[in-house]
C-alpha cells in the first residue's frame, strides 16, 4: 500500500530505479519457482528479459505496434527463448543446466550483434516511446501503475501455482524427482512446465522495461543482472514467497545505489553472491526453519499408533478382499540385463499373485534392486518381458508403469523434508487429483477444490495405515529416518498401485516398527494388493511374507511358496544363515 | 567454395591484408592480435611480406592455434572435473591472472620471459590452493549440494576478481613481448604459429603425464576412488580434502599456465579468461567433460569451427553457434560427444 503511494513524495528519476527495481523482484518471483521450488538451477533469466524487452522496443519503435500488441509477442518470443536455452535440462543434472544457462548470458551480447541495425548494437536502442508520452506527473504515474500490476501478477502466480498441488509437484522434481516418476507424473512435462511458467514474469518485466527506460543495451541483461536476479532468490529464501521480495530487493536496490553500469556493481555483487553461498548455503530462512525443525526433532515421538491406539482407527481390512489365487499381478519372463559384461540379473521368470506379499532375498548384489528397477520402469530389459495385471509393460518408462498400477519405494528414502507426512503422501495422488497450471493460476477456487480432495484422501491413506492424527501435519524431515520410510511407503500405496514394491523398507526401524509395518503389509495383501518386498531382515520377512524368492548372482535360486517357519526349505535356510540377522 | 581458392596477393603498407573477392580482410599487426568477434588474423610479424594463402588455410591455421588454446584451457577444467567432479568457474580468472602476472613481470620488473612463466605457473598453484578454501572446503562435510555451491561461488568469486583486477589493471589490453620467435612454420602450405605449436605440445605432455599418473600410479588410483565415492573414500582413510587441495593446486598451475602461453594471442587482460570461457566449455561439452583426451580433441573442434566458419559468416555469429553446439552436445550425450565411458552419468 505505502509502495503504491511512492510516485506521488519522490519524482523523476528515482520513479524510474524504483520502477526497476520492482520489475526485478517481479522476474525474481518467477525465477524463485524454478530455482527455489523445483530446484532447477536457471541463470539464463537476464537475458529472457533482454530478448522481452529487445522484442518489445522493435516492434514499439520501427513497426510502432501498440503497448497490447507487443505484449503476446514479447511473452511468445520469450517462451521459445527460454525453451531453446533450457530444452537440454532435460537431459542434464543441475550443475550442468546451471552452467548451460549461465553461458546464455555471456552469448546474449552477440545475438544483439546479428542485426545491428536494427537492435542499435553496440550503441543501444534508443527512443522507444513510453507508455504515456505527455511529460508531467502523469506520466510516471501511469507507467508505474503498470509496474505494479505486473509485480501484483507476478506474486499472485507463483502463490497460487504453489498453494495448488503444484507446490508439491514442484518440490518433488527438486529433492525426489524418482519418487515423482514412480508416482505417475512425468518428470520432463514437469520441468517444461516450469521452464514456461517461470519465465512468464521476466517476459513481463523486460516488456515493460523497454517502455519506462526508452532505450536499451545489452549491458542491462548482463551478468550482474544474472547475480542480481539468482543471488537475490538465493539470498533470503528460496523456495519461500517473500524470499526473492526481500532478496532481489535488496540486490537490486544496492544496483541502482552504486550504479548499475560502474564495476563497483559487478565487483559488490560477485563479493556478494559468494559471501551468501558461503554463509547461508540454503538461503538465509531456511537456515531458520532447520533450527525450528531440529528443536522439533528432539521431542521425537513415535509417528506410529501402538497396538491399542490402533485398534481405535477402523481399517477395512477384509472388505475388498480378493479371492487372491488366481490372479497374477505380476509375470517376469526370462528378463536378461547387464551392465558392461556384469549380468546384473540374468533370466530371471516368476510370477507374483494378487494378495500375496513376497520376500525377494539374496545377498548384496545379486540383482534384487536391479530387478526392482526392471519392474517398476526405471531400467529397461536387455530382453525378456514384464507384465503387470496382464498389460506387456516392458521398456515403458517408470511413469507410465505407474499408470499401469505399480508403485514402490526407494532404498534411499525419496520424500520431501520441507512438507508434512500428509503432503508427501499427497504427491502420490498428484496423478489423479491436481490441477492443471492453467486452473491453478485463473480458477483458483477449481483447484482449491481438488486440493480439498486430495487431501482428504491422503488424510485417510495415513490413518488407515496407522498414523497418529497429530504427526499428520508434522514436516518429514523432523522425523526419525526409519519413520520416513513408512512415508514413502504410505505414498506408495496412496497412488492407488495394486502391485506395490517395496526397497528395504525395515532398514533402520525398531522392531516396534518393524511389527507394525508387518501389520501394514498384511493389511495390504487382505486387500488384494501384491507386494514385492527386498528385505534382509530374516525375522521380518519370516513373518510378513507368504511366498520367498530367492536370488543369486542375477539368477533365481528358488521359489518357495506358502513358507512354513517351522519347516523352512534348505536353500532358506542355508540363505538365512548366510545372512546375519539384522533386527 | 568458389572464393576459397582465391590466392592472397600482399601486405599492403599498413599491414592489412584483402583477397580481390569475398570480403575478408586480414588485420596483421605487430603482434598478431586476435580479438574474439574479429579473429582473422593469424600472420606475425615473421610471416615474409610475400603472404600467399588460400583463405580456408588461413581459417584453419588461425583454427588450430586458437583450438590448442581451448584445449590446453579445457584441460584445468576437466582435471577438476575428473577428480572431484566440480566445475569450479573462477579458474577464468586464474587465466587472466596468469597473463597480468607475467605482464607485470616481465614488463614492469625486466624478469626474464621464461623465468616468468615459471613463476606465473607457480602463482597459479597458489592460487588454486586459495580457491580450494574459498569455493570449496567451506562446502565439505555439510548436507547440501556441494557441486553447485562450489559453481555459484565460484561464478561469484571470478566476477568479483575481474571487476578488482580490471580496476587495478584498466581494461585495455596489454601486450607481451613473445616467449618465442612467433614466425610460422609451414604445414603443407598453412601457416602455424611457434606459439600455438608450443601450446599444443604443453598439451599433448600434459595429457599423457595425466593420464599416466590417473590410470598407471597409485595416487591416480586414489583420485579416482574419491571421485566415485568421497565417503567411502574418506572410511578408508584417504585424505580426501588434502587431495582435492592437490588437485586444485596442479589446476591453477595448468590455468595459470594456460594464461601465460596464451598471451601472444590473447594479451594480457582482465577479461583474457571469460572470453574463453565459452568456447572452452563447448570444448568440453563435445570432448567429455572428465576426459582429458577429449579436451584436445574438443579443443581442436571448437577452434576449427571458430577459426574457419568467420570466413564464411559474420564473426559475431560464431558465439551464439557454439551455443547451440553445447545445448545440443549436451542434448545428444550428456557425457560429451567424444567421451569413451557411455556409461558416465552426469
Amino acid at each position: 500500500m505505502v509502495a503504491a503511494l511512492v510516485p506521488f513524495f519522490v519524482s523523476g528519476y528515482r520513479v524510474f530505479e524504483f520502477d526497476v527495481i520492482l520489475l526485478m523482484v517481479a522476474a525474481g518471483c518467477g525465477l524463485n519457482l524454478a530455482v527455489g521450488y523445483s530446484g532447477e538451477f536457471l541463470l539464463s533469466q537476464a537475458t529472457v528479459l533482454g530478448v522481452s524487452a529487445y522484442s518489445t522496443g522493435i516492434l514499439s519503435q520501427y513497426d510502432h505496434w501498440s503497448i497490447l500488441a507487443t505484449l503476446p509477442v514479447a511473452l511468445g518470443l520469450s517462451l521459445v527463448w527460454q525453451l531453446l536455452i533450457c530444452v537440454a535440462g532435460l537431459r542434464v543434472r543441475g550443475l550442468y543446466l546451471g552452467i548451460l544457462t549461465f553461458f546464455s548470458v555471456l552469448v546474449f551480447p552477440y545475438l544483439v550483434y546479428i542485426d545491428g541495425s536494427v537492435t542499435g548494437g553496440t550503441d543501444g536502442l534508443v527512443g522507444i516511446s513510453p507508455f504515456v508520452s505527455s511529460g508531467g506527473r502523469k506520466g510516471i504515474v501511469i507507467p508505474y501503475e503498470i509496474v505494479l500490476g505486473i509485480l501484483v501478477v507476478s506474486v499472485y502466480l507463483a502463490w497460487s501455482l504453489v498453494a495448488s498441488g503444484w507446490g508439491i509437484r514442484l518440490r518433488y522434481l527438486r529433492d525426489a524427482p524418482n519418487a515423482l516418476s514412480a508416482a505417475g507424473v512425468r518428470v520432463w512435462t514437469t520441468k517444461l512446465w516450469v521452464y514456461g511458467i517461470s519465465m512468464v514474469p521476466a517476459a513481463l518485466a523486460g516488456w515493460a522495461l523497454a517502455y519506462i527506460s526508452q532505450s536499451l543495451t545489452y549491458e542491462v541483461f548482463s551478468i550482474s543482472l544474472t547475480l542480481i536476479l539468482f543471488a537475490g532468490v538465493q539470498l533470503v529464501g528460496p523456495g519461500t514467497l517473500v524470499g526473492p521480495i526481500l532478496g532481489v530487493g535488496i540486490l537490486d536496490g544496492f544496483s541502482q545505489a552504486v550504479g548499475p553500469f560502474s564495476s563497483y556493481n559487478t565487483m559488490g555483487l560477485g563479493l556478494l553472491l559468494t559471501a551468501m553461498v558461503l554463509l547461508f548455503p540454503g538461503g538465509l530462512l531456511r537456515r531458520l526453519d532447520q533450527r525450528n525443525a531440529l528443536a522439533e526433532l528432539a521431542l521425537d515421538v513415535p509417528v506410529f499408533t501402538s497396538e491399542s491406539d490402533a485398534a481405535g482407527v477402523p481399517r477395512p481390512a477384509n472388505a475388498a478382499q480378493v479371492d487372491a489365487s488366481s490372479e497374477v499381478a505380476l509375470r517376469l519372463v526370462d528378463v536378461h540385463k547387464s551392465f558392461g559384461g556384469n549380468h546384473a540379473v540374468d533370466g530371471v521368470s516368476f510370477d507374483l499373485r494378487s494378495g500375496r506379499v513376497v520376500a525377494l532375498m539374496g545377498e548384496n548384489g545379486s540383482g534384487k534392486t536391479t530387478l526392482v528397477n526392471l519392474i517398476t520402469g526405471f531400467l529397461k530389459p536387455d530382453s525378456g518381458s514384464v507384465w503387470i495385471d496382464g498389460v506387456d509393460t516392458t521398456g515403458m518408462t517408470s511413469h507410465v508403469v505407474a499408470h499401469h498400477g505399480c508403485s514402490r519405494t526407494f532404498q534411499m528414502p525419496q520424500i520431501v523434508g520441507e512438507l508434512s507426512v500428509r503432503e508427501n503422501v499427497e504427491a502420490g495422488l498428484l496423478r489423479v487429483a491436481n490441477a492443471g497450471p492453467f486452473t491453478a493460476v485463473f480458477t483458483p477456487w477449481r483447484a482449491r477444490r481438488v486440493d480439498r480432495e486430495r487431501r482428504t484422501r491422503a488424510t485417510s491413506e495415513c490413518l488407515r495405515l496407522g498414523f497418529r492424527p497429530s504427526d499428520l501435519d508434522r514436516r518429514v524431515d523432523a522425523l526419525p529416518l526409519g519413520l520416513r520410510r513408512l512415508v514413502e511407503v504410505a505414498r506408495a500405496v496412496a497412488t492407488g498401485a495394486h502391485l506395490i514394491c517395496l526397497d528395504e523398507p525395515a532398514a533402520g526401524l525398531d522392531h516396534v516398527e518393524i511389527a507394525e509395518l508387518g501389520n501394514v503389509l498384511r493389511d495390504l495383501s487382505r486387500e488384494g494388493h501384491a507386494v514385492l518386498l527386498v528385505e534382509h531382515n530374516a525375522r521380518f520377512v519370516l513373518e510378513a511374507c507368504d511366498d520367498f524368492i530367492l536370488m543369486r548372482e542375477g539368477r533365481l535360486e528358488g521359489v518357495f511358496e506358502d513358507v512354513d517357519e517351522s519347516r523352512l526349505p534348505v536353500e532358506l535356510q542355508r540363505h538365512l544363515r548366510r545372512e546375519p540377522e539384522r533386527a | 567454395m568458389g572464393f576459397g581458392e582465391e590466392r592472397a596477393t600482399g601486405l599492403d603498407s599498413r599491414g592489412i591484408l584483402t583477397w580481390p573477392r569475398g570480403g575478408v580482410t586480414l588485420i596483421v599487426n605487430h603482434h598478431s592480435l586476435e580479438v574474439f568477434p574479429a579473429n582473422l588474423a593469424v600472420l606475425g610479424e615473421g610471416a615474409g611480406e610475400h603472404v600467399n594463402l588460400t583463405v580456408l588455410e588461413v581459417g584453419i591455421a588461425s583454427g588450430i592455434g586458437r583450438g590448442s588454446v581451448y584445449a590446453l584451457i579445457a584441460l584445468s577444467f576437466s582435471l577438476i572435473i575428473a577428480s572431484t567432479g566440480f566445475f569450479v568457474f573462477a579458474f577464468e580468472s586464474v587465466v587472466s591472472l596468469g597473463g597480468i602476472v607475467a605482464y607485470v613481470l616481465v614488463v614492469d620488473h625486466g624478469v626474464p620471459i621464461v623465468l616468468a612463466g615459471v613463476i606465473v605457473c607457480l602463482v597459479g598453484a597458489l592460487l588454486g590452493v586459495l580457491l580450494d578454501f574459498i569455493v570449496h572446503r567451506p562446502f565439505e562435510r555439510r548436507n547440501l549440494r556441494v557441486d553447485i555451491a562450489v559453481l555459484l561461488a565460484s561464478i561469484g568469486v571470478a566476477i568479483a576478481v575481474d571487476a578488482i583486477v580490471g580496476r587495478l589493471f584498466g581494461g585495455t589490453p596489454r601486450f607481451l613481448p613473445p616467449y618465442i620467435n612467433p614466425a610460422p612454420i609451414f604445414l603443407g602450405s598453412a601457416p602455424i604459429q611457434r606459439p600455438y605449436i608450443v601450446m599444443l605440445v604443453s598439451v599433448l605432455v600434459v595429457i599423457v603425464a595425466l593420464e599416466i599418473v590417473f590410470r598407471r600410479t597409485s595416487v591416480g588410483r586414489d583420485l579416482r576412488a574419491i571421485h566415485a565415492d568421497r565417503e567411502g573414500a574418506a572410511l578408508l582413510g584417504q585424505n580426501v580434502a588434502r587431495t582435492a587441495t592437490v588437485i586444485f593446486a596442479i589446476s591453477g598451475f595448468l590455468a595459470a599456465g594456460a594464461g601465460f602461453l596464451i598471451t601472444p594471442v590473447t594479451s594480457a587482460s582482465a577479461l583474457a579468461g571469460s572470453s574463453m570461457i565459452v568456447p572452452v566449455f563447448a570444448a568440453l561439452a563435445i570432448g567429455g567433460f572428465a576426459s582429458f583426451r577429449g579436451s584436445i580433441v574438443g579443443g581442436l573442434v571448437v577452434g576449427l569451427i571458430s577459426g574457419v566458419l568467420p570466413i564464411y559468416i559474420a564473426a559475431y555469429l560464431v558465439p551464439i553457434i557454439l551455443f547451440a553446439v553445447i545445448v545440443l552436445a549436451l542434448l545428444i550425450r550428456p557425457q560429451g560427444l567424444f567421451s569413451p565411458r557411455a556409461a558416465r552419468q552426469l
